[in-house]
């Protein structure tokens, strides 16, 4: 038990570890123990399942938890490094669905912003979309629309009429399934813009595959160019509330991921409920999550709010206790500029005005993009937009 | 406006940068184009119309959060209430002959016209003048507002159970100290005018507003006849021409600070008119360690925040069990610190300025700092003119209960957080806080959950929720307060009552020694000793010691001694079985409401002080039944006849397993004693005969007070007249209810 809880990255060649001793929040000389006593910490079926992955383990060991930022010092924080497993987090977890529910209603009812300040919110909202396509039909050449649209999400004159254009207003990244992260990049790079694109990965989106096809899937995905990976958690461990196993997972998925950043699906509409949410988010930032995300837009019961808020409540639980501020994503099911607005407003309410970046924010979306276009061409004209007024993604 | 706002709106890259919210427009403020459209100078609604008498000076009526004047209201005088309330009187016969599904229906039409078009209106009107944030007046106070309406409307709709027979009390005054929510208002005036009297509003200039609009929508689409809600502006002081009126036969009390007008009113023996209560109070939460800290956080603080519209301006206590205090506080200044202050009128806004005449904590929590408590105070953001008015969300931590802050309910948002070791201790401490009005208990955990909030004393508890209420859940929590079918009885005349005679000499005459209070002291003690474990008995226990007492009295031989006709014996044996059968199958409710269920039940009083006067022992054998049955221990004092008849009852009860401070009986004369009870701060007082009016006077500390009619007893040798049970059991009783939120689509 103690050993498996113990902090550990697993560091391939690519090498996050070289580049976690260049962060500031990472002082040198602290990583790099004995290799040896800690494979063999390691779980035999994990290790077995791992041996032929695991060219050359450099295990190195990371700060604890309470060594990070301290939340007052205002220090920038950096990457999410995780910390050990503390089971004692998430010993005690309790949330109270009627109260949540409530409380979401009543922000989603009293809560909105109007005027020139709607459009400024609903600008926000576009630099902090993923916009995404995930269908089976995918083809280079409708990522390549979708890239085309994620460089120019309004039209150039909305922007000008509203003193933004030079502003840089692009989506926060293109979302796509592995096999198509070439054709993002390549269209991406050729359009000369460096809007990252994120790929989702780990057996996405069941997550019902081994974990070394889940690990190669990553590292391909980083391979091909995917500056953000979208990893899907196993449910069967939440559910099982086999923690240390999801942790060591995550763990392995994070340093599969090198210097991309992780976003991890918990696929909330799958964990049976709220206190789960709450104790799955918790182990995916402990393992070193950048983001943590709520569904993949496949499960029946996707973004809601009332989840939302548990996630964001657990993601400031562990910055009180870390000095680390870990992203937030909800995904699915947002279709509308209203929808945007509650979102945006629910992250001011509950962690606070510094998470609306697209560094700690993104919503994961297809359609949403096209309503905030039209809301923003009423703003500036005072009409609705013809179909052909606004370019199709 | 709207252009003016968006002339004023800073661009939009700086609102990119910066992400605050800006204003919400929303045109033009349906609150001031009511004003406008006449011509910002009201009236006394009265008689179905507006009443402006020529030649008076007009009252300011002003804007909570600026202090600038939006209306004016002529000043009314005493010529104006005798205006007001010989329209209500002849409005009076017409409204009670309209019979109960009538006057139904047109509850209903006003609770349409207030739900349609005129919501926004009523709800900008209550922002503009009282304070309160519009997400509250909008929202839950006006959703609250409709049901407290439509509930007694239903209820007249149906013919309420159990008050066959009652008729209207006449015309009813309803005095407001200073502005108070709409469920506040339409608490009294629903059961009021459901009831069939005609009601006279009496209100400061503060508060005048959103009245006078409602006086008017009830004009409107003929939901009510003309005369039946009046409603007059004037300074505080124009109550004492009402105490005087002969046609004004009740008083009750509203708004914010009403102990200056009860002196007002009661400040010399009270000449007939039945007297309401007041409402208000704190609430109390606790936390325990299996508590969803934060959703229990942005519960409190939204508290904090609006209190409950019914328990207006009495601040909230927090008691944290020690393992989640250091986690709860850091939740709590978190979320008092994202609290948005500012003008009411924008839906955004969750706290407003401090409510007209209320005057800022600052005094109360200066003292706590000066104590060594921890103060934490919100920043306040930059603030229209006149933000003096606001005062910051605050949080004080580390004090002891003897500090000012916890001895005093506090107005304002104000937040004090204590530690207890545990739900025992959390139930002791909320048992000692003076002026609380409801409870709420955080905990997941069932058992614990259930269990503590089955022990708090407060009459209102929610359980993992704040600030949820509903008429047929229950909207009594202090220990004065009532529910809906109490609110009905309060505006009603029983069958039985009859009308206040001289007093009967007591025969024999024979003059005894008042009680000594130390005497009386000791009973009370006694008393409170006995009546949490004879009150917490079930039901079932409780009968099986009737039936035993029957059961001797059967035995026994006990030949009538006294004037009483019939057998004396074989009536209070029917009693006995009859209360026993009934303690047995009382229950309480499952009430299905917005949010989840309320349990609905009644608990008993506690200790209960009778002051006997009249001469019929067996009467006051069937009066403590009773009380006795439903879990109260008491006190009586009573002359010798009287006494002997108790004392016979008691020692049958005491043998048969009644703990023996529950019931007490001390001798002394009828004129007096309810006084010297009422001292002895008992939870209730029955005064029966006796000199009414100064034992009136001097019950204002005791929380229910009641003027038995004796007509509830029966006659001599008869049972109680139909409906006097029920009526004898509410008044044994206080309303309880606990939430059990959850479940619902």
């Amino acid at each position: 038990m103690k050993a498996k809880a113990s902090m550990i990255l697993w560091c391939f060649p690519e090498g996050i570890c070289t580049q976690y001793r260049r962060a500031a929040a990472f002082p040198q000389g602290s990583s790099i123990p004995a290799a040896a006593g800690w494979a063999r910490s390691l779980p035999g079926s994990i290790l077995a399942r791992l041996a032929p992955h695991v060219a050359e383990p450099r295990p190195c060991r990371f700060l604890r938890g309470g060594a990070g930022p301290s939340p007052d010092s205002g220090a920038m924080a950096g990457r999410n490094p995780g910390t050990e497993l503390e089971l004692g987090w998430i010993s005690k977890v309790y949330v109270n669905r009627p109260a949540v529910v409530r409380h979401a209603e009543q922000i989603k009812k009293w809560k909105t912003v109007k005027g020139n300040w709607q459009a400024a919110w609903l600008l926000k909202a576009v630099t902090c979309i993923d916009l995404t396509t995930l269908s089976g039909d995918d083809t280079p050449s409708n990522v390549q629309r979708l890239c085309f649209k994620a460089k120019h999400p309004i039209r150039e004159d909305l922007l000008k009429a509203l003193d933004m254009h030079d502003k840089g207003i692009t989506v926060g990244a293109v979302c796509v399934y592995p096999a198509r992260v070439c054709d993002a990049v390549n269209t991406l790079k050729a359009a000369g813009c460096n809007i990252p694109v994120a790929s989702v990965a780990a057996g996405f989106p069941s997550g019902q595959t081994p974990l070394e096809t889940k690990l190669a899937e990553i590292r391909l995905a980083v391979e091909y160019g995917a500056r953000e990976i979208d990893i899907v958690i196993s449910r069967s461990l939440v559910l099982t509330g086999q923690w240390e196993d999801l942790y060591e997972e995550i763990r392995l998925c994070r340093a599969a991921c090198g210097e991309a950043h992780m976003k991890t699906i918990l696929a909330t509409g799958e964990l049976g409920s709220l206190a789960n949410v709450y104790k799955a988010s918790m182990i995916a930032m402990m393992a070193g999550s950048d983001f943590i995300k709520t569904s993949t837009g496949k499960e029946v019961e996707n973004a809601t709010f009332p989840v939302g808020i548990v996630m964001m409540r657990a993601i400031k639980e562990y910055y009180w206790q870390t000095g680390y501020k870990v992203g937030f994503k909800p995904a699915g099911g947002i279709r509308t500029a209203k929808e945007a607005i509650t979102w945006l407003m629910l992250v001011k309410e509950e962690l606070g005005v510094e998470w609306l970046t697209p560094e700690l924010f993104r919503l994961g979306a297809s359609s949403l993009l096209g309503d905030i276009e039209q809301q923003i061409f009423y703003h500036v004209t005072g009409t609705y937009a013809l179909q052909h007024e606004l370019a199709m993604a | 406006m709207a252009a003016l706002a968006a002339l004023r709106a800073p661009p939009v890259p700086k609102i990119f940068a910066t992400m605050e919210e800006g204003p919400v427009p929303g045109g033009i403020n349906p609150g001031e184009a009511w004003l406008e459209s006449h011509g910002r100078s009201l009236g006394h609604f009265v008689d179905g119309t507006w009443l402006k008498p020529p030649g008076r000076t007009s009252l300011e009526c002003q804007e909570a959060s600026t202090g600038r004047t939006v209306a004016v209201v002529p000043a009314g005088d005493s010529s104006d209430v005798a205006v007001a309330v010989a329209a209500a009187a002849a409005a009076a016969e017409a409204w009670a002959g309209l019979g109960g599904p009538q006057r139904g229906q047109r509850l209903t039409r006003l609770a349409a016209t207030l739900e349609g078009d005129s919501r926004g209106t009523m709800g900008a009107l209550l922002a503009l003048a009282g304070g309160r944030p519009l997400c509250r007046t909008l929202g839950a106070d006006l959703d609250l507002g409709l049901r407290l309406l439509q509930a007694p409307a239903g209820g007249a709709q149906l013919g309420p159970p159990g008050l066959e027979g009652w008729t209207p009390v006449g015309v009813v005054a309803v005095v407001l100290g200073g502005p108070c929510s709409l469920p506040a208002l339409l608490w009294k005036l629903g059961p009021l005018l459901a009831m069939g009297n005609t009601a006279l509003v009496l209100s400061p200039p503060a508060a005048a507003l959103p009245l006078l609009l409602l006086g008017e929508l009830g004009g409107e689409g003929a939901a009510l006849p003309p005369g039946v809600l009046n409603i007059l502006a004037g300074p505080p002081g124009l109550c004492q021409a009402l105490r005087a009126h002969p046609e004004v036969t009740s008083v009750t009390f509203l708004g914010a600070p009403q102990e200056e007008l009860q002196a007002v009113v009661w400040g010399s023996p009270c000449q007939g008119p039945r007297l309401g209560g007041p409402r208000g109070g704190r609430v109390v939460v606790v936390v325990l360690d299996s508590a969803d800290l934060d959703s229990a956080a942005a519960a409190i603080a939204a508290t904090a925040a609006a209190p409950p519209a019914l328990f207006p301006g009495g601040g909230c206590v927090v008691l944290a069990q020690d393992a989640v205090l250091a986690a709860l506080e850091r939740r709590l200044r978190a979320r008092l610190g994202g609290l948005r202050v500012g003008d009411p009128l924008d839906p955004r806004t969750e706290v407003g300025p401090l409510g007209p005449g209320t005057p800022p904590p600052e005094e109360v929590v200066q003292e706590a700092r000066e104590e060594g408590a921890q103060v934490f105070q919100a920043p306040l953001p930059p603030l229209p003119e006149g933000g003096h008015r606001f005062y910051p969300p605050t949080l004080i931590s580390g004090v002891a209960p003897t500090s000012r802050c916890l001895r005093e309910p506090a107005p304002g948002p104000l937040l004090v957080l204590l530690p207890v070791r545990g739900p025992t201790e959390a139930v002791a401490v909320a048992s000692a806080l003076p002026q609380t009005a409801a409870a709420a208990v955080w905990a997941q955990d069932i058992t614990v959950a259930l269990d503590t909030a089955d022990r708090l004393p407060q009459g209102l508890v929610w359980l993992n929720s704040l600030d949820l209420l509903d008429p047929s859940g229950g909207c009594a929590g202090g220990a004065a307060d009532t529910d809906l079918d109490e609110a009905l009885r309060e505006f009603g005349c029983p069958p039985w009552e009859q009308p206040p005679k001289a007093d009967e000499p007591l025969s024999p005459a024979v003059t005894v020694d008042d009680p000594g209070d130390p005497e009386l002291a000791q009973a009370v003690a006694a008393a409170r000793g006995a009546a949490p474990r004879w009150g917490r008995l079930p039901g079932a226990s409780r009968a099986r010691v009737l039936r035993g007492a029957a059961a001797a009295l059967a035995g026994g031989h006990g030949t009538p001694k006294d004037g009483d006709s019939g057998d004396t014996d074989g009536s209070l044996q029917r009693a006995l079985l009859r209360w026993a059968a009934r303690v047995e199958r009382a229950g309480g409710a499952v009430q299905e409401v917005p949010g989840g269920r309320a349990l609905v039940t009644r608990r008993p009083l506690g200790v209960l002080g009778v002051a006997w006067g009249w001469p019929r022992p067996l009467a006051l054998q069937l009066l403590l039944l009773p009380a006795l049955a439903l879990g109260n221990a008491v006190v009586v004092v009573a002359p010798p006849g009287g006494g002997g008849a108790a004392q016979r009852l008691r020692k049958a009860l005491v043998a048969a397993g009644l703990p023996g401070g529950a019931l007490t009986v001390i001798s002394g004369n009828s004129r007096g004693s309810g006084s010297r009870l009422a001292r002895q701060h008992p939870d209730g007082l029955w005064i029966c005969g006796g000199d009414a009016d100064c034992e009136w006077a001097s019950a204002v500390s005791v929380p229910r007070v009641w003027g038995v009619p004796v007509g509830v007893l029966g006659g001599p040798g008869q049972d109680h007249p139909p409906g006097a049970e029920q009526e004898l059991e509410l008044r044994c009783t206080r309303p309880h209810c606990l939430w059990l939120p959850g479940g619902g689509p």
